[in-house]
């Protein structure tokens, strides 16, 4: 965290307005996001935290606003978003792994498709993000031969295996039983241990107050209080953070 | 019961009952029936060829019980042949012949003219130009044989001498249906595959035919595709034009068919089925879940890759049991081409069985579909079976019971979506 972090802003996101139809899920989202930082997102079901977080890879297209990816305009129509997205590794809740690949294949894919890589670099480069997120002896498993917790840890490595510039995390961790979300936040940790810049959206206070750099509370699609995990934890300021948080813990 | 033991009883069963039946046929008894024969050489090819019946027009010998032998030469009946019931215990039946009504020509019987006589094995009926040789019937399998051939239903549908002599043509042309179907069901994949597409895309330009050509494909009967097809496209210019300028196309091709008529039916069973196999894909690749094509975007990956690698991979799967249906289907569609003269399977069944007078040639041209029909069905049911026990675990070639199942629901419930097959429901 500390060591790694510096002032070189990764993701920049000005203003930022996403509306379906006439719902407007996100209403003006300002947010820097610099080199090593862990921001995590916390907010009330229907906040628009997975929206923002899809609006940086452009898996939602922005109504308004702008996002920047270092010195990218991630929303400008003349971007190429392919290559955008090759430098931001994003997991999803429901793992979203290919069914029909083994872990290994999982990782492979993408690597060999988009980055080009050799067959046996790619192969390489699984097996060590594999061994990673500490699932060396599972590498020729299918997802459906996994727990859940270990294909949420596929996912990961998948992800890492682009050498991401940032990681989006979205509720990894909520479609985990109790026992095997402890792994999955252990391979976070170690991430943001080892420099990685991540938002992460979740529900688990221990990992956010833990591990976060800095902490984002969002309600009705504006951020309503930011600061760091001990700001916002233990002193809240506004009334809605408070509530929430009264919820939570 | 284990599975095995069901088998084993199953087996057991089968081989009972054709234990039973065989030793019925090999000790049955002499069947009543008559045994006749036309030996009027310059009638012969008129007469069907058979040991048991006449079938000349004018004259008619049935088997058993009141047994009539008509003749039109002059007047109707001009003799009977009736079976005088037994006497006594174990008595064998007996026959006789009574002639009736207006005759010009006596009924000579053993060189005799009778009016009414007792009938033994070996004696020889003169009625007119017909001689009818009256015989006790063979028994064991022999007379089991001839009882079935004599017998009108079997005879008709499942006579072994018809289908002895149609069984090597219909096989001449078995090859032709199934060249037909691997070659239309090819080309319609492709052709499906774009259509899918086309339905699936944004603009309603692409939407607004593909729909406009599934729905018309769907909603006539291939029947009349076949007859528009094979009627129509000669008709055209463009077609004359090129069969003109590559002569190879009048010219017979493999088995023996015509080219152009290869041609045309290859158009209109891929045109046909891929109408049905646009539904069949599109349905399937809906069925795969949206997180899917996000989790490959959001690696980077472009639409065609993300397709290509991990879309369409998982909807073959998914609709592999319904493509092959869709196959047998299709392999069975090309009977229709009879209608319109190219000698496949059935063509060639109907006219071995309008020159034999018989409908066993269509039941041996049945039994080709099904070599083909009931294995694959078998395998796409078995297929099925494997697929759906797969989706609770997706698996691949390394499943094994000792691997943990997947545990949280969120992830297994869209993947036990049952698969959509209503997209490529036919008929
Ligand atoms: N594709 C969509 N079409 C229409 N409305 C949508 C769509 N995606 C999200 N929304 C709406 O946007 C709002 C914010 O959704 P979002 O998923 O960002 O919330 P969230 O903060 O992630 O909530 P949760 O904690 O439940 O995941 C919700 O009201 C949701 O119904
Ligand atoms: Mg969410």
């Amino acid at each position: 965290m500390s060591e790694a972090q510096n002032n070189e802003p990764v993701v920049r996101i000005k203003n930022l307005q996403k509306r379906f139809g006439d719902l407007e899920v996100l209403q003006g989202v300002d947010m820097d996001v610099t080199k090593g930082e862990v921001v995590v997102i916390l907010g009330p079901s229907g906040s628009g935290k997975s929206t923002l977080l899809r609006c940086v890879n452009r898996l939602e297209e922005p109504t308004g606003g702008e996002i920047w990816f270092e010195d990218i305009m991630v929303n400008d129509p003349k971007t190429n978003i392919n290559k955008v997205r090759e430098h931001i590794g994003m997991v999803f809740q429901s793992f979203n792994l290919f069914p029909h690949l083994t872990a290994k294949g999982n990782v492979m894919l993408a690597q060999r498709k988009v980055l080009n890589r050799s067959k046996e670099e790619a192969d390489r480069i699984a097996v060590e993000q594999l061994t990673r997120v500490d699932l060396g002896d599972r590498v020729d498993y299918y997802p459906s031969q996994l727990s859940g917790g270990q294909q949420q840890r596929v996912a990961i490595a998948r992800a890492l295996a682009m050498d991401p510039h940032v990681m989006l995390f979205d509720e990894v961790t909520s479609a985990l039983d109790p026992e095997l979300v402890r792994g999955v936040l252990d391979v976070m940790k170690e991430l943001a241990l080892a420099g990685m810049t991540m938002l992460v959206v979740t529900h688990e206070m221990g990992f956010a107050r833990d591990v976060g750099s800095r902490v984002v509370f969002m309600d009705g699609g504006v951020i309503v209080e930011e600061g760091s995990p001990s700001e916002v934890f233990d002193n809240p300021q506004n009334d809605r953070t408070k509530d929430f948080l009264g919820h939570i813990i | 019961m284990t599975r095995r033991q069901r088998q084993m009883l199953g087996l057991a069963i089968v081989v009972l009952a054709i234990g039973i039946l065989a030793w019925q046929l090999l000790t049955m008894q002499r069947p009543d029936r008559v045994f006749s024969r036309n030996t009027q050489a310059t009638r012969a090819a008129e007469v069907r060829e058979s040991v048991y019946r006449l079938t000349v027009p004018e004259v008619t010998i049935g088997r058993l019980g009141d047994v009539r032998i008509v003749s039109n030469i002059e007047s109707d009946v001009v003799a009977t042949l009736e079976e005088v019931p037994a006497e006594g215990e174990g008595g064998s039946k007996t026959w006789r012949v009574a002639v009736s009504g207006e005759t010009t020509q006596p009924v000579y019987l053993n060189g005799n003219v009778v009016v009414e006589s007792p009938l033994i094995d070996g004696d020889i009926l003169v009625i007119g130009d017909y001689e009818v040789r009256f015989a006790d019937g063979p028994e064991g399998f022999a007379g089991f044989y001839d009882w079935w051939e004599s017998s009108t239903v079997t005879h008709q549908f499942l006579s072994p001498e018809v289908a002895r002599d149609s069984f090597p043509i219909i096989a001449k042309a078995f090859p032709v249906s199934v060249l037909i179907v691997l070659v239309s069901f090819g080309m319609a994949i492709p052709l499906g595959l774009m259509l899918s597409f086309m339905k699936m895309a944004k603009t309603r330009w692409a939407r607004w035919p593909a729909t406009m050509y599934v729905d018309v494909i769907r909603g006539t009967p291939l029947f009349l595709q076949i007859l528009l097809v094979f009627f129509g496209l000669p008709l055209l210019p463009a077609y004359k034009a090129m069969t003109q300028s590559l002569p190879w196309l009048n010219q017979a091709g493999l088995f023996g068919i015509t080219n152009t008529l290869y041609l045309r039916a290859f158009l209109v069973l891929s045109l046909n089925s891929a109408a049905y196999m646009c539904e069949i894909l599109r349905a399937g690749i809906q069925s795969i879940p949206r997180g899917q094509m996000e989790a490959a975007r959001s690696l980077g990956m472009t639409v065609p890759q993300s397709m290509a690698f991990v879309i369409i991979p998982q909807t073959i799967r998914r609709i592999l049991p319904t493509m092959m249906s869709e196959f047998i289907l299709l392999f069975k569609d090309t009977a229709l081409l009879a209608a319109v003269g190219l000698a496949e399977m059935a063509l060639k069944a109907k006219e071995i069985s309008a020159a034999k007078f018989n409908t066993t040639p269509y039941v041996v041209a049945a039994a080709f579909y099904l070599v083909v029909t009931i294995p694959l069905g078998r395998f796409v049911a078995n297929l099925e079976h494997r697929l759906a026990e797969a989706e609770g675990g997706g698996g691949g070639a390394k499943r094994d019971s000792l691997v943990p199942e997947p545990i949280d629901s969120e992830h297994v419930t869209p993947r036990s979506n049952p698969i959509p097959t209503s997209g490529g429901d036919r008929r």
